[in-house]
């Protein structure tokens, strides 16, 4: 459905895209996580034709996006990562018009329009201007313009920031729900549970490179051991022999595979520099360990705003 | 191109306008206003010049459709602005439809609007105003639309031209009034400076008026417009190419408002 390889983007010395390769199936849900700056964007940018290449391949349904976009473009579905809706025109409207840019004849309108209304418990509002609908309706039209024609592509750039609890339930059942239709789903988040809660696979990347592939569970059996992370009055101390220590500003991270055992051995081994700890953290093994083991870093929700973005 | 997409495009910015119709109601009742406070001081101008029975309805008339026109230049340029606005544009842009699709689809309806401006002010000056057209309607009607058309390709300069909604707005204006003083719209020609009727050809307006006024107080037909129409043809060629030479449909505007 989607190959990309060796997709490099530079904008002036800031290299966005560094060799991103990436394959996707019909059916695959993909969380796209990484922090600022990570590429993120330009990548969904590009796949749909909205920013340039300076190298690589992009094939959508065997369509060359980078040198045909309007061909691979009938494939795609996007939410982009700010709301983009007519606000002085009906929900109904809205909808209409994005189903008639994507070719769709005037009688399946109708039909289209229902469905993704429901899906997205957007029925009762359809007739509502756009600019009177709360921010999670809002987001939940943005997000349904995306779905209309059953694209066999779905791009949903942070689809669920900044919407409330049943927005966010209703965007996870659609994304789940497209998947076991068939459509392959690019999904960028803010939020790791969302990724595992989905099952989808995961594409970390940091600056512009792909730092690993695969699904939750074989993330977490290759990277993801359990952490005690302990925070320190102060400069942490020189790390106890016989574990993998790493250390960030006032934080010791040691990564262990029996953090309940190894945390007593740890403050046993730490003497008097264990009355400077302040707290004492146990991340256990998912996604957010994987993260923080192949970034060195915490993934924090709210770090996601690509810089090409704005 | 598909016309079935630019219909849509285009049917979707006129719902937009009969959802907001501010803009028409400043491109048609303003100039109507004008023209009838205008008419008296036009009808000594126009019997000094030697048309005796002028009732000055032939140059307020005209003269304010054709300052008014210039007025939808912004008109197109704001149209999208407003995509940037309500960040829309991306998503027109990741459609199917082409740019082909989007500009055509999004330009008809302002098309529309200011050939639609200049037939009712002419119309509402034949029925209430006392204006008698000498001359071809088909005349007539060329130099509506041809004009029209340089205008809206103004806009697309202009927007093509400017950053934010600002200072589309600021050149959209100042250069639209600019046209219309020096081209004959705000003031008769012949009571100018010498220095403004030599400059004045380098503006559309003044070729719209200078027909106008042809047909309308001389009585003249087709074969008297050719040459303004192709000139005004030309000046929508030149702002085209201006439009197609600066605007990227990748840049990002900004839009107050």
């Amino acid at each position: 459905m989607l190959v990309v390889a060796d997709l490099h983007k530079s904008y002036g010395p800031v290299l966005a895209l560094d060799g991103v390769d990436l394959q996707v199936e019909g059916g695959d849900v993909i969380g796209l996580l990484g922090p600022n700056g990570a590429g993120k964007t330009t990548l969904v940018s590009i796949i749909c034709g909205l920013r340039r290449a300076d190298r690589g391949t992009v094939f959508v349904n065997g369509d060359d996006a980078l040198a045909h976009p309007q061909r691979a473009r009938r494939h795609i579905g996007l939410a982009p990562q700010d709301t983009g809706i007519y606000p002085m025109v009906t929900a109904r409207q809205n909808l209409e018009l994005f189903a008639e840019l994507s070719g769709m004849r005037r009688l399946a309108v109708a039909d289209q329009i229902d469905r993704v209304a429901e899906a997205l418990r957007l029925g009762p509002l359809l007739d509502r201007k756009a600019g009177e609908l709360s921010g999670g309706q809002k987001r939940r039209l943005h997000t349904a313009i995306a779905l209309l024609n059953s694209p066999p592509l779905i791009l949903l750039d942070e689809a669920t920031t900044g919407a409330d609890v049943e927005t966010r339930a209703a965007l996870l059942e659609v994304v789940r729900n497209l998947a076991s239709e068939g459509s392959a789903v690019i999904y960028s988040t803010h939020y790791l549970h969302e990724v595992e809660t989905l099952g989808a696979s995961v594409v970390i990347l940091e600056k512009g490179r792909v730092m690993a592939n695969g699904s939750v569970s074989e993330l977490i059996m290759r990277h993801g051991h359990a952490v005690v992370e302990l925070e320190f009055e102060g400069r942490p101390p020189g790390g106890p022999q016989g574990f993998e220590v790493t250390v960030e500003d006032t934080l010791m991270r040691i990564r262990t595979d029996d953090p309940a055992r190894s945390t007593t051995r740890i403050l046993g081994a730490l003497g008097a520099d264990a009355g400077r700890v302040i707290s004492i953290e146990i991340i256990k093994p998912s996604l957010e360990t994987v993260y923080l083991s192949l970034t060195g870093r915490r993934f924090e929700a709210g770090e996601e705003a690509d810089v090409m973005a704005s | 191109m598909s016309w079935r997409r630019s219909w849509a495009m285009a049917r979707h910015e006129l719902r937009m306008l009969k959802d907001d119709p501010g803009a028409i109601v400043f491109l048609f009742v303003m100039p109507l206003l004008m023209m009838g406070l205008m008419k008296p001081l036009f009808a000594l101008s126009l019997q000094a010049e030697g048309y005796a029975g002028a009732s000055g309805a032939e140059q307020a008339v005209p003269g304010m459709a054709a300052m008014f026109a210039t007025f939808t230049a912004s008109f197109a340029g704001f149209g999208f602005f407003r995509e940037h606005g309500w960040g829309t544009w991306d998503r027109l842009r990741a459609s199917a439809a082409t740019t082909g699709d989007i500009m055509a689809g999004k330009l008809a309806p302002t098309l529309i609007i200011a050939v639609g401006q200049i037939v009712v002010l002419f119309g509402a000056g034949m029925l209430f105003l006392d204006l008698r057209i000498a001359g071809s309607f088909v005349a007539l009607t060329l130099i509506i639309v041809t004009f029209s058309m340089s205008m809206v390709a103004f806009g697309m300069a202009i927007m093509s031209l400017s950053r934010t909604s600002l200072q589309l707005n600021t050149w959209a204006n100042l250069v639209g009034i600019l046209f219309a003083g020096v081209g004959g719209a705000l003031v008769p020609i012949a009571v100018l400076p010498g220095w403004v009727q030599t400059i004045a050809p380098a503006v559309p307006t003044y070729w719209a008026m200078k027909s106008f006024h042809g047909v309308i107080l001389d009585g003249r037909g087709v074969a008297s417009v050719l040459v303004p129409i192709a000139i005004l043809l030309g000046f929508g060629v030149l702002f085209s190419v201006i439009a197609g030479f600066k605007f990227r449909f990748e840049e990002t505007k900004i839009y107050y408002g």
